[in-house]
């Protein structure tokens, strides 16, 4: 394991046990029936038979219609607002595509589970859309927020802060590809595949940088503040990935 | 608790809320207001807020909020100043069901004796008088003295259909042309029809809807033993609110209930009404009990639609997307300047359609529609659909 690595997985550990105590105090709230989570205390039983609710959603024919369509696609998003919807998708495939593709596969790559170099021409493709995916959503995100501007939009503190939040690890991701393709200067022909990493490095060569330094302050910077924004998602709005995606099903289940 | 609880499933709707504000788009009291707190999204946030164990850790970013009390007080007055109408449910992309979501709420702030005063007032008219106009409840077949030809016994003890006319229709002298013309036809289509008179008791609505849902059910048993005692088979309404809820709260599955605008639809299919011409433009206004509420769009656009030489034109937002007159909700006993401005943005829809006379099937929206008008100015004639029937068409038995 190398030391970056390890290094990683110092501050996953910590962060994904903030995810999951984050969910549970999260989800223990809602099982109380009450928004202050103190008219029934709810006991480790709720949890397994709230597990066992969800597992249940999933293989109802209805409700994983309702995942496929009203979560995966947003079809109710589509119907009011073509905007929003491309912004929500962007957000939500450009994260699929890069946690299941990139961060995932990358890991099991570098575990010896599968073969997947950073350089496989697909892979590198894969991660690069995903990424541009995210910037997209970024940048209509704070185009409707910060010069549109419409009356039913209420921009808070924390709508900005999330927004630059994924905007830096974005931008820092496609750095660390772009520092990555100079240091193991990889050939052309197939740093290309990396379209948006390949075009920064042409620029970032022209630089008298220490390379190696900047590399490892990038991949820190990247990984910190990606590890990070997990370790937020049941503090903040961004909870609504789990909260809204189960109301859907739930709905379609009522129906 | 299971996830399908109902309090386990408004939390979660709660929690689904991503504050897109797309429910505040449609919302017509945030129109009227430009205060979030009267939209849902708002509400929500409120009701958030209040939470002991908040879980915002960006909390000390934001500006230090008033006094607990003050901030109940604040959550209170913006729930109380939604109409519901139901709009934002249909453009929610996370499926929160807007509407049932702000009764709730209510009922959570009732439970807590949060309420506004004037809701007491209405509290104790319907104790007393069982009508929320607080008059005496034998005084709500007073209408009937303006009637020709009214049967002596229209108040049967035993009879296959009851006539449910409701407060507003009953008392408010701006609504009373409805079960005039409603009763005029279906004496005229041979129903065999009773009305309860002194005996029809609110049907709960209006506190259903205020948060205190356990206090309408003496209303509903005591309605609901009189259809019994009858021996009804059906019971035909005019109010879109009284058929809303007998649709969902009363326990009288075997009773068939019909809103005006059903009952129409079948005497025209069964051929007992047929139409004089109209050479006007006319429009058709929504009700949302009627509406979003019970699904009931088509009905009363095949009866207008029928009438030879009318030329027929929908408003610009119709059926399930249909704007609001602005007299649901309760708004009307908290606040009524709001009422008032969500009901001249009706107008000024109407007025974008050119028609002559728009029609409606609720007697809130003809009271709030035909004081809009009014107030105004304008040549817009307002009619209920009952009316249109009794002045246009002739009935059969």
């Amino acid at each position: 394991m190398s030391t970056r690595i390890f290094y990683f997985y110092i501050i996953a550990i910590p962060a994904l046990l903030i995810f999951f105590y984050g969910l549970i105090l999260r989800f223990r709230r809602i099982l109380s029936g009450s928004i202050d989570g103190t008219e029934n205390p709810v006991k480790v039983a709720d949890f397994r038979i709230f597990i066992t609710d969800i597992i249940y959603l999933f293989l109802n024919r209805k409700t994983m219609k309702a995942f496929l369509i009203d979560v995966l696609i947003q079809r109710r998003l589509f119907k009011q607002s073509i905007q929003r919807w491309m912004m929500s998708v962007c957000f939500a495939w450009g994260f699929i595509e890069l946690f299941f593709i990139g961060s995932l596969g990358d890991m099991l790559h570098e575990r010896g589970i599968i073969s997947l170099p950073k350089d496989t021409p697909i892979f590198a493709l894969l991660n690069e859309i995903g990424g541009l995916l995210v910037l997209t959503g970024v940048c209509i995100a704070f185009y409707r927020r910060l010069f549109k501007k419409p009356n039913e939009l209420i921009t808070e503190e924390e709508d900005i802060l999330i927004v630059s939040w994924i905007a830096l690890i974005t931008l820092s991701g496609f750095f660390v590809e772009a520092i990555r393709l100079i240091i193991q200067n990889v050939p052309d022909y197939i740093a290309i595949y990396s379209f948006i990493g390949y075009g920064l490095s042409l620029i970032l060569k022209k630089f008298q940088i220490d390379w190696k330094q900047l590399d490892n302050i990038m991949w820190y910077f990247h990984a910190i503040l990606s590890i990070g924004l997990v370790a937020a998602i049941p503090f903040t709005k961004l909870f609504h990935i789990f909260s809204s995606s189960l109301n859907l099903m739930l709905e379609a289940k009522e129906e | 608790m299971r996830i399908t609880d109902i309090r386990v499933r408004k939390i979660l709707e709660m929690e689904a809320c991503t504050r897109c504000g797309l429910c505040l788009s449609v919302c017509d009291s945030f129109g009227a207001t430009g205060d979030e707190s009267v939209a849902v999204m708002g509400m929500i946030k409120r009701r958030k807020r209040l939470s002991r164990r908040s879980l915002d850790i960006f909390s000390f970013l934001k500006p230090r909020g008033p006094e607990i009390s003050e901030e109940i007080h604040n959550f209170m007055e913006g729930a109380y100043r939604c109409t519901l109408c139901g709009r934002c449910t249909q453009v929610c992309p996370v499926g929160i069901r807007t509407r049932d979501m702000v009764v709730y709420l209510r009922e959570e702030l009732v439970k807590k004796g949060n309420f506004p005063s004037n809701i007491s007032a209405v509290l104790l008219a319907l104790k007393t008088q069982h009508n929320i106009f607080n008059y005496p409840n034998e005084e709500r077949v007073l209408w009937l003295d303006y009637m020709d030809d009214v049967p002596e016994n229209i108040i049967k003890n035993r009879a296959n259909t009851v006539y449910f006319v409701g407060c507003v229709s009953s008392f408010s002298p701006a609504a009373q042309d409805i079960p005039q013309a409603l009763l005029k036809i279906l004496i005229e289509s041979g129903e065999d029809v009773t009305l309860l008179g002194g005996e029809e008791w609110c049907c709960g609505f209006p506190l259903i809807i205020a948060g205190f849902q356990n206090e309408a059910e003496e209303l509903i048993r005591h309605n609901t033993d009189m259809v019994r005692k009858i021996g009804a088979k059906r019971v035909i309404f005019n109010c879109p609110s009284c058929f809303y809820t007998w649709s969902k709260y009363y326990d009288l599955n075997d009773v068939e209930l019909l809103h005006e605008t059903q009952f129409f639809a079948e005497l025209l299919r069964e051929g007992k009404i047929s139409f004089k011409g109209l050479n006007r433009k006319i429009t058709y206004h929504d009700p949302c009990d009627l509406g979003r509420g019970m699904g009931v769009f088509e009905e009363p656009r095949m009866v207008l639609k029928s009438i030879p030489d009318v030329d027929f034109i929908e408003l610009s937002k119709n059926r399930e997307s249909g704007f609001c007159c602005g007299g649901g909700g309760d708004v009307e006993i908290v606040d009524r300047s709001i009422v008032e401005k969500i009901n001249f943005h009706l107008i000024e829809e109407i007025k974008k359609t050119g028609a002559q006379i728009v029609v409606s099937a609720c007697p809130q929206c003809k009271r709030t529609t035909k004081s809009g008008i009014k107030t105004k100015g304008e040549k817009i004639v307002q009619m209920d659909i009952s009316e249109i029937i009794v002045n246009y068409a002739n009935i059969k038995r």
